[in-house]
């Protein structure tokens, strides 16, 4: 050996991963909310409003187009935001409710690897769920038509890449929750606190207040493209670009240090 | 602080961790990086000052870093000087993240503790005093100190090891050792003597519990070693401190000759175990989760997958899911789980547990074909007949403190012998028998008499206690030499020390 080399702390296996997708694609209850939460979620929601403007076109607009982007992203926003925690909340403590970990841990592998594996373990699921719902959606809005034109290529390309910027951060924050508190239950309930009650409640207000912008939901809105802010019920607050990639930044690294702090340190 | 990952570093740069090279080095980057910065910042520009300030702190605090001896104090130093005298944040705050991953590496708490609050009095202070925009600044400069302690944190856990010190090759051992008897094993003169489980002083407590106490333990290779004690002596968590479950209190242990947690990794790579009850996710088949752990090992540990379900007998249910299995299925699974690691090393935390009778035969005949291929099996149990029965040494734990260890034949060797002892008119036996110097004690129990021999020759004071009672008159029934049983030996033990505390 003629160098120092980092022998020990091997690089994340792709293995590990591919266990981390193993332990989540076998979890079919959980494959099955996920994709009725985002591909179902979207057929059901363009059937009731085809429905709907086929029984009463005067009160309900046409169904596809541009109009309805912007909406049907708000509504898959929200839904996939549920998938990702599943997904997220079922990553960070799967292992930990199974008595798994501690067959992991026996292995000798470090938990630093064991923590991180989870993070593209999950998003390999996560994503392309998402993609898969998003692009339904979007080529919907392109076949059928709206009131307001169809969106445009760039604009569906941004609001894929937002959404799934949205969804990743949601299963982060999860994961790294979850790894903190080892409880998917718990985890679930302060997410769905926070994405179902706070972050709609600050939106909603009317002077909202410097602490607002700390609100990591409101933070990710700011990044969304502006065509489908409409879709937002309070549209998004003032802040500055940098200050949302802060807050995003913020909120990232303290729920993935504080997930890895405690896998590391958790008796097992 | 845990060590979470090993640099190894080659024998001929070892004189890096020396102390004078701790000192030196990052004297002489700073001379490097200096004279460069300062041909660089010729023109005066203050981009290129800067510049100069962040190559410094950054070369010397990544060199700190990798050697973990840095002052964590001089770090931040650098980086508050950066942030008084030049006012601009956005160099400073890469710096901050080293020099605060430096601070998280020492691994002292009041430095940290320190050093954080400083810093974030500081990278809040600066921004408001220049009205600089306070929301973005303090969000970046808190990220930076966040980011900084986790990356610090996790690079305080590497080890610097040197490379020659590798894992020690146990194969050719093993390979000598396959197909050699029990009896043939057991000569450990033609072996070069190693324990497989050292533990000096080892001590866990919770608060003001101790559970375990101080234990000195030795397990010799190529054994099955009973780790007997009642329930709550403390067997799990002396199990789930040498495999780095949790952290002991104190003292020192090693596994296959390699210190636990410093060499964790290694160790535990040639280690199997169950701890408690074997668990595994009930979604998934046993296939499956063998698979999930085989990739938490060497990548040859898949190819061991389909042997070790072989071996425990589940081929056949091996792509059943898990919550179908029943108690004895998931121990069998538990064991499949420790072999695709090829361990020289099991240990198995109650692995009886939930088995029917014919499931420990099989468990005890599985255990003992691994010993025979030369592994060491560490068996943790209350269960003494068993461990009598699987076993060739034992430790006796009882309140967390090692009492008694040793090959069993040598423990139960040494114990009293004890005469049963059937005659007429036992009570005036009794005082005959106790006259007599090979006799420690006599006792009459349900109408016979117990007589407990203090003698080297068992079977000659037998025989002369016979011709004794024949020739006073008294007529004999049954005359029974019992050697003392593990159990007795442990009982005695632990009551002893019942009766003591």
């Amino acid at each position: 050996m003629t160098a120092i080399a980092l022998s020990a702390h091997r690089p994340i296996g792709p293995r590990l991963i591919r266990a981390e997708i193993l332990k989540l694609v076998t979890r079919r209850g959980l494959m099955i909310a996920s994709l009725v939460l985002t591909v179902g979620a979207t057929w059901a929601t363009f059937a009731i409003l085809a429905v709907l403007h086929a029984t009463d076109p005067t009160h309900h607009k046409l169904i596809g187009g541009l109009s309805h982007f912007d909406d049907g992203m708000y509504s898959l926003t929200q839904l996939a935001t549920v998938a990702a925690v599943l997904i997220g909340a079922t990553v960070g403590a799967g292992d930990l409710a199974g008595g798994f970990f501690r067959n992991l841990v026996v292995t000798g592998r470090p938990r630093w690897s064991l923590f991180t594996a989870r993070i593209p373990g999950g998003l390999v699921v996560l994503l392309p769920i998402t993609a898969l719902a998003y692009a339904t959606m979007a080529a919907l809005c392109q076949v059928v038509p709206g009131t307001a034109g169809t969106p445009s290529i760039r604009l569906m390309i941004e609001s894929g890449l937002w959404l799934e910027l949205y969804v990743s951060a949601m299963f982060l924050l999860a994961l790294g929750l979850s790894s903190l508190l080892g409880s998917r239950a718990t985890t679930l309930g302060i997410l769905a606190g926070l994405q179902l009650l706070v972050t709609p409640l600050v939106q909603g207000l009317h002077n909202p207040g410097v602490g607002a912008e700390a609100v990591l939901g409101l933070a990710l809105w700011r990044m969304a493209p502006k065509e489908i802010l409409n879709g937002a019920p309070a549209g998004h607050l003032p802040m500055s670009m940098a200050a949302a990639v802060s807050v995003f930044v913020i909120w990232m690294l303290l729920a993935l240090g504080l997930g890895a702090w405690r896998t590391i340190t958790r008796d097992a | 602080m845990t060590a979470i990952a090993s640099v190894q570093v080659p024998r001929h740069l070892r004189f890096l961790s020396s102390p004078w090279a701790l000192d030196a080095i990052p004297a002489a980057l700073l001379v490097i990086v200096g004279a460069f910065a300062i041909t660089f910042s010729a023109g005066g520009g203050t981009r290129s000052t800067h510049l100069f300030w962040l190559s410094l702190v950054l070369a010397e605090n990544a060199f700190a870093l990798l050697l973990r001896r840095r002052h964590p104090v001089a770090a931040l130093a650098g980086v508050l000087a950066t942030y008084f005298v030049f006012d601009f944040p956005p160099i400073a705050l890469p710096a901050l993240v080293v020099a605060m991953s430096t601070i998280a590496a020492s691994g002292k708490r009041r430095v940290i503790g320190r050093a954080g609050a400083i810093s974030a009095l500081v990278v809040v202070a600066v921004p408001l005093l220049h009205r600089d925009s306070l929301p973005l600044h303090a969000g970046l400069a808190l990220a930076a100190l966040g980011s900084g302690l986790a990356l610090g944190w996790i690079l305080g856990g590497v080890e610097i090891v040197p490379a020659d010190e590798t894992s020690p090759d146990l194969r050719p051992i093993r390979q000598a050792r396959r197909g050699l008897s029990l009896d043939d094993m057991a000569d450990r003169d033609s072996f070069a003597p190693l324990n497989v489980v050292e533990t000096d002083g080892l001590t866990k407590r919770f608060g003001d519990t101790t559970v375990v106490s101080d234990v000195d333990l030795r397990v010799p290779r190529g054994t099955a070693f009973g780790y007997l004690g009642p329930n709550g002596a403390g067997k799990t968590t002396l199990i789930r401190m040498l495999l780095g479950l949790i952290r002991p209190t104190g003292g020192s242990m090693k596994l296959l000759g390699l210190p636990v947690p410093t060499r964790r990794r290694q160790a535990l790579a040639r280690v199997g175990a169950i701890v408690d009850e074997p668990r595994f996710h009930g979604h998934m088949t046993g296939r499956q989760n063998l698979w999930a752990l085989a990739a938490a090992r060497e990548p040859e540990a898949h190819a061991r997958i389909e042997a070790a379900l072989d071996r425990v007998g589940l081929l056949d249910r091996g792509d059943d899911r898990v919550s179908k299995y029943s108690m004895g299925m998931r121990q069998r699974l538990g064991i499949a789980a420790c072999l695709i690691a090829d361990p020289d090393l099991l240990i198995l935390d109650e692995p009886m547990n939930g088995l029917d009778p014919a499931g420990m035969l099989e468990l005890r005949e599985l255990m003992g074909s691994l010993v025979a291929e030369g592994r060491t099996i560490v068996l943790s149990s209350h269960l003494l007949d068993e461990v009598e029965k699987t076993c060739d040494a034992i430790a006796i734990v009882d309140r967390g403190n090692v009492v008694l260890q040793g090959r069993i034949a040598d423990l139960t060797a040494d114990a009293a012998a004890v005469l049963r002892l059937e005659c007429s008119t036992p009570a005036r036996a009794a005082v005959l028998l106790r006259m007599r110097t090979d006799v420690e004690s006599v006792r009459e129990e349900a109408g016979e008499l117990l007589v407990h021999l203090a003698s080297d020759d068992l079977r000659g004071s037998t025989a002369h206690i016979a011709h004794v009672l024949l020739d006073a008159g008294f007529e004999l029934y049954r005359l029974q030499l019992d050697h003392a049983s593990l159990e007795q030996r442990f009982l005695d033990l632990t009551t002893r020390l019942g009766e003591a505390a």
